[in-house]
């Protein structure tokens, strides 16, 4: 079992300790294989490693004040003096998961310390001696694009796939206000039945009878309907060539051309040198819009309101299943809705983000893999939606999510759990005014390697935060439907609603000039936005600062976001101040840690 | 339907949400003239001053017999009786030829007189029609000798 982080901290802490990496890496050569590197000579049993790691055993994490995503990196140097790995640079590492283990090269495997869990980047080679090998964490894999389909990808149903193909198919998650849907069968063809239509150059039709069933050649059958088919029945016969059908179907049925007819078993070919053709009459449904694509079924919770110039309309069929739902009257302008994807109590940022990364991407997370327990009840629950119309990264989409609520989305390359680490998980850092929290741990100056204490950052003081919020999808500044209430505003003009908090003393005190940087959320509801300023105003009214020094193996295993407290004779740190763990970086080798800590 | 976000919540409370759901004339002047019942819409100026959202006003009769007085609720929802109703669109006046309905089972005319419906709705230019309705009534009787 692996050691404890205690008993690696004291193990650390003995002079005559020698450190050992182990890294297991993935690679493609012909097939999925295990690379096993090590800064020493080691063999764990059954396989031996190969110890060509030189160095670059550290790992920078960093949070961002911004609430942009932290990206943990790292290179391994690999020893290759006379090119004996000059193979390595043909293999296939990309997204291949590494592990990295710290022990001593008399323990067994088994006592090892996961240090990091990630992926690998590249391998290059900067000189004739070395390889570089560059890992980072697993929100690589998350690096990708959130959907690629088009209307192309839809089923033959639909009309407009022919004329808008690479059109891409909006995904919606959680609630959005005033959305365009697109419109994804323009015809007035979609109908409950049933439809006529005409069979055409048939060689003869002697022998059909009217009332015959036309269901015994499927093929043939099937290009006379989308749907499933009730019955379809010879209507009349027009002459020797022709002959009305009539089709009972939950679909609708298709025109086109076929080779052979069977009625009642008896084939019926074409004339000579022709095809038979077949049309029918469009019923009289509706236009149908697409508001979502998706994978969660129904795609959509509830379709709140739809629009026609702004102005509510009732419509035929939520079809709420496909994402769709279908206008039966003709518009007079823009159709735009109001739509929600999930159940109002699942619309919450976490969820959203949990949802998506188990849902989209080649490489879906697991429950296992994600931990959002970290950051406060209320911004846990707080609602949002997001409405994904062009191609976007999951990784951006879940990062505007997670910036909503002051969160930063974060990759740990390991997770604590039973005082000791496991593979790392997706989890959300809040990013909030400091404060003194019991037991936290504590930075000082007998923990510090001396004369590396610096304040490598300070950070700009906000007295004012605007934040926008209710994103309106479609802005409409003119041309609304003219009996629209005057009371609606501006309402479908402006594209955020803003939410703006001030500390109109320290505005004063630091000479604002007033002018203020808009943060956009995906924020629904005034109250949330509200809180949400107030918090980032609590943060950023006082001046803060990054006070960063190098530390001894004891604090190898802090956290990024953990509460600490830092106390140093300088920078006004005697009494100790409450700060937030914002970078590390950790030489593993060395055993010495670089902290950031914003207080 | 409910929504979460606060802007559909804002709208939402407003009422109505259309200015057409509640507007209609300000009154019906209902005669017959001939073989025809007139109904002439009054609008408070002219007719230019029909506010640019309203597209038609729709104006349906009722024949409902010997009845008398204006019917007490909305009927404009109830099945349509081709037999006794008809309906016009217009932007002032709407005549309904009464040769047009057929004499049985019910009489155009008769000596107790019968009674005539009149409802009216406002359709916008979007074809919302309003939710207000202006109802009205005329009875019609033989001269006794």
């Amino acid at each position: 079992m692996a050691k404890t982080i205690d008993q690696i901290i004291a193990w650390l802490d003995t002079p005559s300790h020698r450190k050992c990496v182990l890294a297991d890496i993935g690679y493609y050569s012909g097939s999925e294989q295990t690379m096993r590197l090590s800064t020493t000579a080691y063999y764990d049993g059954v396989n031996e490693y190969i110890p060509i790691i030189m160095g670059g055993i550290s790992f920078s994490e960093s949070l961002s004040a911004d609430y942009n995503i932290s990206i943990s990196y790292g290179t391994l140097e690999l020893q290759n003096t006379g090119g004996p790995y000059d193979h390595f640079l043909d293999y296939i590492w990309k997204r291949r998961n590494i592990n990295l283990y710290l022990g001593d090269p008399s323990w067994p495997k088994t006592d090892f310390i996961l240090i990091f869990s990630g992926l690998v980047d590249t391998v290059v080679s900067s000189g004739e001696s070395s390889l570089q090998l560059t890992i980072v964490d697993k929100s690589e894999q998350l690096n990708e694009a959130i959907t690629t389909r088009t209307l192309k990808d839809l089923s033959n149903d639909y009309t407009a796939k022919n004329t808008q193909e690479e059109k891409l198919l909006p995904v919606l998650f959680g609630e959005v206000f005033n959305l365009s849907p697109i419109i994804v069968d323009t015809g007035i063809n979609y109908d409950t039945g049933p439809w006529t239509g005409t069979i055409a150059y048939l060689n003869s039709t002697t022998g059909i009878q009217v009332g015959r069933t036309v269901s015994a050649d499927t093929t043939t059958v099937g290009k006379l309907y989308q749907g499933t088919l009730t019955s379809c029945v010879v209507n009349s016969i027009v002459d020797n060539n022709t002959i009305l059908y009539t089709v009972y179907a939950t679909g609708r049925p298709r025109p086109g051309i076929i080779t052979n007819l069977t009625i009642n078993g008896v084939l019926y070919p074409p004339k000579t040198g022709k095809s038979i053709e077949i049309t029918w009459v469009k019923g009289t449904g509706g236009a149908v819009y697409k508001i979502t694509d998706g994978i969660n079924t129904p795609y959509l919770d509830e379709i709140i309101e739809v629009r026609d110039k702004a102005a509510p309309i009732e419509i035929l069929d939520a079809r709420s299943p496909f994402g769709e739902f279908m206008q039966k009257n003709s518009v007079f302008g823009t159709v735009t809705c109001s739509a929600r994807s999930f159940p109002a109590a699942q619309c919450t940022v976490p969820n959203l983000i949990k949802y998506i990364v188990k849902n989209y991407g080649k490489n879906k997370l697991t429950d296992s893999d994600i931990d959002f327990t970290g950051i406060s009840t209320a911004r846990a629950s707080y609602k949002a939606g997001i409405y994904v119309t062009e191609r976007t990264n999951i990784l951006e989409v879940c990062t505007q999510l997670a910036k909503s609520i002051g969160c930063i989305l974060y990759y740990a390359p390991t997770t604590i759990s039973a005082g000791t680490t496991t593979s790392g998980k997706l989890k959300l850092v809040e990013l909030t005014a400091p404060i003194t929290v019991v037991g936290s741990t504590e930075l000082n100056d007998s923990l510090m390697l001396e004369g590396t204490l610096q304040i490598s950052e300070a950070f700009q003081v906000k007295p004012t935060i605007k934040l926008g919020y209710c994103k309106n999808y479609t802005q409409q500044p003119q041309d609304l439907a003219l009996a629209l209430n005057p009371q609606h505003g501006d309402v479908f003009k402006d594209e955020y609603w803003f939410v703006q908090k001030s500390d109109s003393t320290i505005s004063g005190l630091y000479n604002d000039t007033g002018e203020v940087q808009e943060e956009l959320t995906h924020l629904l509801i005034t109250a949330e936005a509200e809180a949400e300023a107030l918090k980032r105003l609590d943060l950023w009214k006082t001046p803060r600062q990054l006070i960063t020094a190098t530390y001894l193996p004891i604090l190898l295993f802090v956290q990024l976001g953990q509460p600490v407290t830092i106390k140093s004779n300088r920078f006004g740190l005697s009494a100790g101040k409450p700060g937030i763990v914002y970078s590390i970086n950790r030489d593993w080798l060395t055993g010495f840690v670089e902290i950031g800590v914003l207080v | 339907m409910a929504a979460l976000n606060s802007r559909d919540l804002f709208i939402q409370g407003i009422y109505p949400r259309l200015l057409s759901q509640t507007y209609s004339p300000l009154d019906l002047d209902i005669s017959l003239q001939g073989t025809n019942i007139v109904v002439k819409l009054v609008h408070p100026g002219s007719e230019a001053d029909i506010p640019k959202y309203i597209a038609s006003y729709r104006v349906k009769l009722w024949r409902q017999g010997e009845t008398s007085g204006t019917y007490a609720s909305d009927w404009w929802t109830n099945g349509w009786d081709s037999g006794n109703m008809l309906e016009v669109t217009t932007l002032g006046m709407a005549s309904f030829n009464l040769l047009d309905l057929p004499n049985s089972p019910t009489k155009r005319i008769s000596a107790d007189g019968i009674n005539y419906q009149i409802a009216c709705k406002a359709v916008d230019s979007m074809g919302t029609i309003s939710t207000k309705t202006l109802l009205g009534s005329i009875k019609i009787k033989t001269i006794s000798a």
